[in-house]
């Protein structure tokens, strides 16, 4: 019985971050550096899926999903790329020097991410390594500003693109 | 000779009486996309940045810098000065009240820029712009613009384009409530 019970326990405990406010979708303004081919350099808006299970004070994971439509240099439409990957934040602070930027008190958040980088241009196997150093979050909504990544080629170890998201807006639904 | 200085000097000093009442400076930092010129202008992410220094309860001038930040890191900046007017009442009340919350700018301007077959900045547009949603104030010390859509006019190369800022963070230093306290 008690086993049954610390079972039922354990399993609320694994299952209780679905039932928080761990899903949510964002809309960014990013900009694309193809270094091999600047013809190939783009900009427009990036949408995010993420899920975000627990609300670490230290290390805090979360899964993200991107993809990129926009034009390139020639005006093009194009769809840059696909991104699936991890970030952790390094840290949740609230007194922090930036409190200036929003009416409410928001924290700061700074993140990095790791994910696996796809190009449906390139052929090689693409890591994207980022940084995302103003990244603010509320209850509801995370708030991003000079969000910066980095694509390496995988087996060359050289950088295939970079890129800059300068707004992307995060907002938690469930 | 005196007569001439004393009379320059009073045309300098007098109009200042016409924006008597409020004072402020803010920083802005925001997004700009340039449409229509790709020939001279192959920037495809801009970051705009400047000061807004309010000169009146429903005037301000904007000065913003709109630097290419890729595909050239920092590679291409034009300056964009506009005088606007704030249409649905005072952006400012000069007082500890902080006034309306909600507003829409209209502006007219220049634009210095390299657009045109040379490579140094020169006043290039006159530009008329629109600015549909600004949530905030001086005196509440933080402002948003949202969707300002400025018509370009290049009086060199007659051509026509049109700017973007999907969003511009107004953050005030000078003239907020705290000045009034």
């Amino acid at each position: 019985m008690k086993r049954i019970l610390l079972g039922v326990l354990l399993l609320l405990l694994i299952a209780s971050p679905l039932v928080s406010k761990s899903f949510g979708y964002g809309l960014g303004m990013y900009g694309q550096r193809d270094v091999l081919d600047e013809e190939a350099s783009s900009s427009g808006v990036e949408l995010s899926f993420v899920y975000q299970p627990w609300l670490l004070p230290i290390g805090n994971p979360s899964v993200h999903l991107k993809g990129a439509v926009g034009s390139d240099m020639q005006l093009s439409p194009t769809f840059p790329y696909i991104e699936l990957g991890i970030s952790v934040d390094l840290f949740r602070i609230i007194d922090h020097p930036f409190n200036f930027y929003a009416n409410n008190i928001v924290a700061y958040d700074p993140s990095f991410s790791l994910a696996y980088h796809f190009d449906r241009e390139s052929t090689s196997h693409l890591m994207s390594v980022g940084f995302s150093p103003f990244k603010f979050s509320q209850k509801d909504f995370w708030y991003e500003f000079f969000a910066f990544y980095v694509a390496l080629d995988v087996g060359t170890g050289k950088v295939d693109n970079w890129g800059i998201n300068l707004v992307r807006y995060t907002y938690f639904f469930r | 000779m005196k007569k001439l200085y004393i009379s320059l000097i009073a045309l300098i000093f007098l109009p200042v009486s016409l924006f008597a009442g409020t004072f402020d400076l803010g920083i802005t930092l925001g997004t700009n996309a340039h449409w229509g010129e790709s020939f001279y202008d192959s920037s495809k992410l801009t970051l705009a940045w400047g000061v807004t220094v309010g000169i009146s309860d429903d005037l301000e001038l904007d000065l913003q810098a709109n630097s290419a930040l890729v595909p050239q890191f920092f590679g291409d900046t034009n300056i964009a000065v506009l005088l606007q007017k704030a249409l649905l009442g005072q952006r400012s009340t000069g007082t500890r009240v902080a006034g309306l919350g909600v507003n829409t700018l209209l502006g007219a301007g220049l634009l210095f820029s390299d657009y045109f077959p040379g490579k140094f900045l020169l006043p290039t547009h006159i530009l008329v712009s629109l600015t549909p949603l600004v949530v905030g104030n001086p005196i509440s010390t933080k402002r948003e613009r949202a969707f300002t859509v400025t018509l370009a006019y290049n009086f060199i190369t007659t051509q026509v384009s049109v700017l973007f800022d999907l969003i511009k963070y107004d953050f005030y230093v000078v003239g907020t409530y705290r000045d009034y306290l």
